[in-house]
């Protein structure tokens, strides 16, 4: 049943016929005696009429009244008809002239942003006597309202200044208007601060480049070579600034790089520095171990080497550990020839995975690559495709899971699949281990079972 | 028959309906005014009213005045032997007020409607109500002063109004806006200030006097009997301020005089203080109810202390016209209250209007927000907005924080601020909740707000059905069922004092202040009329004593105006 029919009216009805209807229905359900009903009445009653005054609104321009109009002549003094009561006499003062500078002369000033002179004038104004009857007063306001709606910029220390010579405060609840209305200038003024956080990180980068890094990492355009070197020496608290900024700008002001004419990073997650390589590892555990087993495929084994084989895949973390250890010192080699990485990268590396310099670099992540690769050029006897398909395999492997590292939040295509089968068998105690752990324990059991068969069948 | 009743902080009125008219009702001295001071007279019975407020200045210990101020809250007063709540020492105004209305109508009475300030909280609200069953009187309804004095004004009769209604009264001070159509009374929006009163203009009256004088010089301001003696000389002054151009503030203390001359311009600026307090709650409800005041057809004023000259001008001034007082402004609350009681009784006399009034506070609970990565308490989840129309019934869904959550504490406050600490608390419900993933399990939070202003939560757990009612447990300012049997029992015991004797209690009672005040010569004449009145008096000849009465009521009369 739709508020309309509630109260038996059709869409169209104006003001006063919804009130009729209100009050009609009123003395049927009444707020004592049915509370319920009353309610949906209520509730039907309110949307209805303001349903129709926003169409009569929208029907006609509203009539603004001049501020500076005066009140109706009032006579100086009344004789109030009082009974039993002696009988009074009580003046309304007049009031002559609203006070200076006029109202267009302020608008004017909060666009020029003088806002000390306006603040002056505003108290000027607040203390005069023009400003004592309500009526000004809520004139007053509304044209405060307006100015601060329509200037395009001012300060947060100002409109608080405003706001507590006009009396606003919203932990009391004293508001001059909708909470739409005033949501949106609270907005501006935070808006207006970030703006100028912002502008002061940057000015002090400008200055000492020791402070507001985070911020020139994110805003300031410059070469990909600088940025790397930028990003390779920043701080575990570095980084947090810079996510908190990226994602403060991201979600919360869109549009303050604008207003600052600076262009943010679009890539801004690119940029953070991996969480984990253990898809790397991962692959290379699992690429390496298959490696060995196909062997035991291609040449004519010899009894011992099977159980060799079997080994290996459990003695493989501690090479990939070695291996570890050795990429960490040669990182110092390729962070210090950054500038020329970068230079290098730029020319030969695909863009997809080049990033600007936050994806793949050839001297850091490309060169080692090429050790596992000639590992499995190494491990892979008999058949000769292997030992070209192999390394080739081994290296855009590694090449894809480091770069899959480094794009930060972004998540592979193997995380959501692992995702999706974990909320499908969510409800097993399967949680309890981790994603990596399923896949290992299920690679193991299954190249194990292979092995086993494989030996029965060649004894 | 259902009385109303106005229960001020300086003064007390019954009315009931007669058929034709709200009528106010007298009490045993025959005065429509009913000053709300309670005491103990020496047998330790209890007396009400003007004798309490002669005895106030002699016997401060035994009585209490101004005790609507503490209702809703813990405070208590001592009385003699005993401490008492307000809610307490109203339970005994409003007995002595029914026992005014037995006698005038001639009939028992069990059932009234009383108003309170439209910006009384829940707990205050509650308070009233205990009062009125401590006193022996089923409370029909709580009806909103401003409201009520609409009502009385009769504005139903016309067509369709706006009208705001300006409530000045001892103690509180009320703004509301109402709207009248179709013989519908809609309350559109209500504001206020529950400390802010005559009583707050002689206080800073009497801050001045010490203040102009030097407190080294005065008598030990802490005595109860000075300062009481102050107030009352605080208040002649005032209402003297309101015809004559200048007044006298004296205060005696044994053979010492002080003198303060005021004039009209003083008082303005003495009270300047709170009448710039009175701006705020009129532009609050006139943002509220979204009107500009050109809309406003009448302004009317009501409570004693809007006929301080003082207050009627500043509101002419904030209004640009003159405001309307054609009713007597302390009498209007209860004439209201009277045809409110009518129209509960569905009197035939009258015409029907049905009336609707809004909660004057923002009800709401106590939240978490996400704050960057962990969560942030204490901000506050409005669940009836300020000035929705009551009765109403408004839900919200909250739902659990942190993982295997097992029980959800939810704390109720009242206030309009973003964070519940600037907020009031008004109670607190624990409900265990089946341990669940963080936000897997949900509430359902219910506030219901009746038509006499309480409040009711409710809170329904969609995942098991259950459903907890909250009683506001652990606010002191609200009495639990079992104390109130325990001092309603209390209060039954204790005696009043005879009422036929009034008349003459009133009459030594005030003798006894004036001897206390006065000084010399003049404090051996009221000695002597003193002595005179007690003779009288125990001849128990009716006559005589008529006789003894009248003449010195007279003398006393030309005493005081000669000091």
């Amino acid at each position: 049943m739709s508020h309309w029919q509630l109260l038996s009216l059709t869409p169209d009805a104006d003001e006063r016929s919804i009130k009729r209807a209100y009050a009609r229905l009123l003395k049927v359900h009444r707020p004592d005696e049915n509370p319920d009903a009353f309610q949906r009445l209520r509730e039907a009653y309110e949307t209805s009429l303001a349903e129709a005054r926003w169409r009569a609104q929208a029907d006609e321009e509203t009539v603004e009244t001049p501020l500076a109009e005066p009140l109706p002549p009032a006579p100086e003094e009344v004789d109030i008809p009082v009974r039993d009561m002696h009988v009074e006499r009580i003046e309304i003062p007049t009031v002559v002239s609203p006070p200076e500078p006029s109202l267009g002369q302020m608008a004017q000033w909060l666009v020029e942003g003088k806002e000390r002179q306006l603040m002056e004038a505003l108290r000027h104004w607040l203390s005069s006597e023009w400003l004592v009857p309500f009526e000004h007063r809520q004139q007053f306001e509304q044209c405060v309202l307006d100015w601060f709606e329509s200037a395009p910029s001012w300060s947060p220390a100002f409109f608080e200044g405003v706001c507590q010579a006009m009396g606003w405060n919203e932990d009391q609840g004293n508001l001059p208007c909708a909470y739409w209305r005033w949501d949106r200038l609270i907005r501006h003024c935070e808006v207006q601060a970030f703006e100028e956080t912002l502008r002061s990180d940057l000015d002090r980068f400008d200055a000492d480049k020791l402070h507001g890094q985070a911020a020139a990492l994110l805003l300031k355009p410059m070469s990909d070579a600088r940025r790397r070197a930028m990003a390779d020496h920043f701080t575990g608290l570095d980084w947090q600034r810079f996510t908190q900024l990226a994602e403060t700008i991201e979600y919360q002001y869109p549009e303050v790089p604008e207003r600052l004419e600076l262009q943010p990073l679009d890539n801004w997650r690119d940029w953070l520095p991996a969480t984990s390589y253990r898809g790397v590892s991962l692959f290379l555990w699992f690429a390496l171990s298959a490696l060995l087993v196909a062997t035991l495929f291609t040449v004519p084994v010899n009894r011992d080497e099977p159980l060799a084989v079997l080994l290996m895949p459990f003695l493989m973390p501690i090479l990939l550990w070695l291996g570890v250890k050795l990429y960490h010192v040669w990182t110092y080699v390729a962070v210090a020839a950054a500038q020329f990485d970068v230079w290098l990268s730029q020319r030969l590396v695909p863009r997809r995975w080049y990033r600007q310099g936050a994806g793949l670099l050839v001297l850091r992540h490309v060169v080692p690559a090429a050790v596992p690769a000639a590992l499995a050029c190494a491990w892979s006897d008999g058949a000769p495709w292997l030992r070209w398909v192999s390394p080739a395999v081994v290296f855009f492997g590694t090449l894809y899971f480091t770069q899959l590292a480094l794009s930060g939040g972004r998540v592979s295509i193997w995380g959501r699949a692992a995702r999706a089968i974990k909320l499908k068998i969510g409800r097993l105690p399967w949680h309890l281990l981790k994603r990596e752990g399923v896949l290992a324990v299920l690679a193991v059991a299954a190249t194990a079972a292979w092995v086993y068969s494989k030996l029965k069948a060649v004894a | 028959m259902i009385i109303g009743i106005d229960l001020g902080t300086t003064n007390s009125l019954v009315a009931a309906w007669d058929g034709e008219h709200a009528r106010i009702l007298p009490n045993a001295l025959g005065n429509f005014l009913t000053p709300s001071v309670v005491g103990l007279d020496d047998e330790g019975q209890l007396v009400v009213g003007d004798i309490a407020r002669e005895r106030l200045h002699t016997h401060p210990h035994l009585t209490a005045s101004l005790f609507k101020r503490y209702m809703g809250s813990a405070r208590e007063t001592r009385l003699g032997a005993r401490v008492y709540r307000a809610e307490e020492l109203s339970a005994m105004l409003l007995r002595s007020l029914k026992a005014d209305a037995e006698r005038a109508l001639g009939e028992p009475v069990h059932e009234a409607v009383i108003s309170v300030p439209a910006y009384f909280s829940d707990a205050q609200r509650k308070a009233t109500r205990i009062a009125g069953e401590l006193a022996g009187l089923k409370i029909e309804k709580l009806i909103n002063e401003p409201t009520a004095a609409a009502l009385a004004y009769g504005l139903e009769q016309r067509d369709e109004a706006t009208f705001l209604v300006f409530d000045l009264g001892g103690g509180t001070f009320d703004v509301s806006i109402l709207e009248l159509f179709e013989g519908v009374m809609e309350v559109r929006a209500s504001a206020g200030d529950n400390f802010l009163g005559g009583e707050d203009f002689d206080d800073l009256l009497v801050e001045h006097f010490i203040a102009k004088i030097g407190a080294a010089d005065l008598p030990d301001l802490n005595q109860p009997a000075i300062t009481q003696r102050l107030r009352r000389e605080a208040q002649r002054v005032r209402h003297a301020l309101g015809q004559a151009q200048a007044a006298r503030f004296t205060l005696r203390e044994q053979s010492r005089e002080w003198h303060l001359e005021l004039t009209q311009g003083d008082l303005t600026t003495v009270v300047q203080p709170l009448l710039d307090r009175l701006r705020a709650p009129i532009e609050r409800a006139l943002r509220d109810a979204r009107i500009k005041v050109a809309d406003l057809d009448e302004i009317l004023l009501v409570g004693g202390t809007t006929r301080m000259p003082l207050v009627r001008k500043l509101v002419a001034t904030l209004f640009g016209r003159i405001p309307a007082m054609q009713l007597n402004p302390d009498e209007v609350v209860a004439q209201g209250a009277a045809i409110q009681a009518a129209l509960q009784a569905r009197h035939a006399s009258l015409e029907e209007v049905v009336l609707t009034d809004v909660c004057p506070y923002t009800l709401g609970i106590e939240t978490s927000m996400q704050v960057g990565g962990g969560f942030q308490s204490g901000h506050y989840l409005p669940i009836i907005e300020r000035n929705t129309v009551v009765p109403v019934s408004r839900s919200r869904n909250v739902s659990t924080l942190s993982d295997n959550q097992k029980v959800v504490r939810l704390g109720i406050y009242q206030g309009e601020s973003r964070l519940v600490s600037n907020n009031i608390f008004l109670g607190e419900l624990e409900i265990p909740v089946p341990p669940r993933k963080a936000g897997e399990v949900t509430l359902d939070v219910r506030f219901t707000y009746d038509n006499n202003g309480l409040l009711e939560a409710q809170v329904h757990l969609p995942i098991n059905g259950e459903t907890r009612r909250l009683v506001i447990e652990n606010n002191p300012g609200v009495l639990a069922p079992e104390e109130i049997a325990q001092r309603l029992a209390a209060l039954e015991a204790l005696k009043v004092h005879p009422r036929d004797q009034q008349i003459n209690t009133l009459l030594l009672a005030r003798l006894d202040r004036l001897y206390q005040e006065s000084l010399g010569e003049g404090r051996e004449y009221i000695a002597s009329l003193a002595n005179h009145f007690q003779q009288m008096l125990d001849t128990q000849d009716e006559h005589q004593i008529r006789e003894a009465r009248s003449d010195i009521t007279q003398r006393l009369v030309h005493f005081e105006r000669e000091i």
